[in-house]
């Protein structure tokens, strides 16, 4: 009889694996449908938005190459403004949207501190998203080029001038570290005493400290990391692995040049990784963390095993089991003894983890939102996104159209005109994409989920009851 | 006023601002970048009529003023050249190109330092070829503006050299100015410069030939 009802099992499993696809790509469309009403319903407000956002970062640019002339410190506090402004407008952006949006409820009745507290908490976590994306490297890039373009410029060179150094690289060395001590103890006191959520002064603060972090702490410890990695490929040892590995593939011949290209596709696959599934993945939590407050219920920590097993219900596999559940024991062994280290002491000395685990809570509550949402729509979301980022194309060949060709140099300089209304398009449709994704799975299935979870809960309790 | 209108009517007001504040901030890079390091100030003149420009340069020495009258002649196709010992240069033939030469009457203080100067010819479409020594296959001056055997006074641009002083400039004299330029360019313009941004912008009088 057994044998009977397995195979009919397998087949409704697949029947619901099935529906569950059928239902995400359906889910997916809907999304796209609903992006598109919220960008005829609110376009005026998000361009003006972004716009004020792209105008107060080139002001923040243009005020810190103005600066650098005096001051290569201060211009590096200021430039540190730009990125600043840019999150500041894509979460404007994301709010302007929260009255059309048909299960996220409108903060129409919260007061205008609390709305301004919401913006300042979200600053923080939506500037490391916007880092992900290179975005910040763009913005420190485009102000050291042109501080050295300018330098380049008007130094003299044939009566023996020589440029001046404009940036935190030139900078003296008891300068920088004053500067870099004063951002930690900014940070931590922000930290400490959760001044960030507070109000928007402070929150601004905090999300200025922390993109001057990621703009000269960040990137001086990058920069070391590709010199450690030079260093490392230039040692003897490592030329002779990487030498190695060259012989046998012209050995191999043919073969050796198919297991290379291999190779590189696989690894050129990983390094795509990223612009695949974290970056929208990024996204998709960020709007869940502008959002977060108006969701219904925020996830527990009893959440993630709803969450696993929605991702790995269907292994069971005993040692999987045990594995877990001694992790489990061991996370709540290690709680029990840090209880016992007196209150003060334990907050002083976890000040510097949790600082920086801190930072990410946030992002990591979004994403627990994310994956209970389930993972097909995710993966189907992030698709669509991707197809969004990549609109970028399409404008760009439509705006190389328009202006037609022109003096090389004039448009480098000018280029970043064109930039902006990429930048523009393309976030455009990610805002409206993002806001309709988080309306439609986080908010909507997230209910169902729940609603599924509690019934499959009673549904144990009372088998429980019965046997 | 519909929902719609209500939501979005400052944004539609404040777009075109927002916009155009862009664009002027965005602009510094223009300013910056181009307009001082480029030949975007123009001093208009025709071929046929002497025009006067003047224009402040900096050398090792400080900064000194370049002043001078230019009138320039037909614009023409030309096979040789005569150069200072009286001696006539055949340009070679090259396949698809052009050689185009421009008289140059120049009336200027001979204390004033002219060499430097660059020439650019500038056609209908708006394509530019600027003038080189080598391109037209015959020796040419590496200054089109002074003559090549009196030169008179050059910028001191610090690296000491010899002190023995340059032939003196007449006060008045004539030089050709020759480009090698692609078969289809048709000059339209001759722009003259010794530093960016001011320039000489001479509309040329073209005499195309059989």
């Amino acid at each position: 009889m057994s044998t009977a009802a397995e195979p009919r099992g397998e087949a409704e499993r697949l029947g619901a694996f099935l529906r569950e696809i059928g239902r995400s790509v359906l889910g997916a469309f809907t999304v796209v449908g609903s992006a598109a009403r919220l960008l005829a319903a609110h376009w005026p407000v998000l361009v003006t938005v972004l716009l004020l956002g792209a105008l107060a970062r080139e002001l923040a640019l243009w005020g810190s190459f103005e600066l650098s002339k005096v001051s290569p410190v201060g211009a590096t506090l200021t430039v540190a403004l730009a990125p600043l402004a840019s999150v500041v407008a894509l979460i404007l952006a994301l709010r302007a949207v929260l009255p059309s949006l048909g299960h996220v409820p409108d903060s129409g009745g919260v007061d205008r501190s609390r709305q301004l507290a919401i913006l300042a908490s979200a600053l923080v976590p939506f500037l490391a998203v916007y880092a992900a994306q290179g975005y910040l490297r763009e913005d420190t890039r485009r102000f050291v080029n042109e501080t050295y373009a300018d330098e380049y410029l008007t130094t003299n060179w044939f009566l023996g001038e020589s440029a001046d150094g404009r940036t935190w690289a030139d900078s003296p060395v008891p300068v920088v570290v004053a500067v870099v001590v004063i951002a930690l103890v900014l940070r931590w006191g922000l930290d400490r005493f959760g001044l960030a959520e507070r109000n928007l002064a402070w929150g601004f603060l905090a999300g200025w400290v922390e993109a001057l972090w990621l703009v000269t702490v960040a990137k001086t410890v990058s920069t070391g990391w590709s010199d450690v990695w030079s260093w490392v490929q230039g040692r003897q040892g490592v030329r002779w692995i990487i030498e190695g590995w060259e012989w046998v593939v012209s050995v191999l011949g043919p073969v050796g040049a198919g297991i290379q290209s291999a190779l590189t596709w696989v690894l050129q696959l990983l390094g795509d990784f990223d612009t695949l599934v974290v970056v929208p993945l990024a996204w998709l939590a960020v709007g869940a963390v502008v959002y977060g407050r108006e969701l219904a219920t925020p996830p527990t920590a009893t959440d993630l095993s709803a969450v696993r097993q929605r991702l790995v219900g269907s292994i069971q596999d005993e040692r999987v089991e045990q594995g877990w559940a001694a992790a489990r024991e061991r996370a709540a062994a290690a709680r029990r003894r840090a209880k016992r280290v007196p209150g003060w002491l334990r907050t002083w000395v976890l000040a510097p983890v949790t600082s920086i685990t801190d930072r990410f809570a946030a992002l990591g509550t979004g994403l627990l939102r994310l994956v209970r949402a389930g993972l097909v729509p995710m993966v189907t979301l992030c698709l669509v996104l991707i197809l969004a980022r990549h609109a970028g194309v399409v404008v760009a060949d439509l705006l190389r159209r328009i202006i037609g060709p022109m003096d090389p140099e004039l448009g480098g300089i000018t280029a970043t005109g064109p930039e902006t209304v990429l930048s523009l398009v393309t976030t455009l449709l990610m805002v409206v994409l993002i806001a309709a994704a988080v309306d439609r799975f986080l908010v909507e299935e997230g209910r169902e989920a729940d609603a599924a979870t509690s019934r499959r809960s009673g549904g144990q309790a009372n088998s429980a009851r019965t046997s | 006023m519909s929902t719609w209108w209500r939501r979005n009517r400052w944004a539609l007001l404040a777009l075109p601002l927002v916009a155009g504040a862009l664009v002027l901030v965005g602009s510094y890079r223009v300013h910056t970048f181009w307009d001082r390091w480029q030949l975007t100030e123009p001093v208009e003149a025709t071929a046929g009529r002497p025009t006067t420009f003047n224009d402040t340069l900096e050398d090792a020495n400080g900064s000194y003023e370049v002043a001078l009258t230019v009138e320039a002649g037909p614009t023409t196709v030309a096979g040789a050249i005569r150069d200072a010992e009286g001696q006539t240069h055949f340009f070679p033939t090259h396949e698809g190109t052009r050689v185009w030469q421009t008289e140059l009457t120049i009336t200027a203080d001979p204390d004033t330092i002219l060499s430097g100067c660059s020439a650019r010819l500038v056609d209908t479409e708006g394509r530019t070829t600027h003038y080189t020594q080598t391109t037209a296959g015959v020796p040419l001056p590496v200054s089109p503006c002074v003559p090549a055997d009196a030169t008179g006074p050059g910028a001191e641009l610090g690296f000491g050299g010899d002190a023995t002083p340059a032939p003196t400039r007449p006060e008045t004299f004539t030089v050709p100015v020759v480009f090698r330029t692609a078969e289809d360019f048709v000059p339209n313009r001759l722009d003259l410069s010794w530093s960016t941004p001011r320039y000489l912008s001479i509309q040329l009088d073209v005499e195309e030939g059989p």
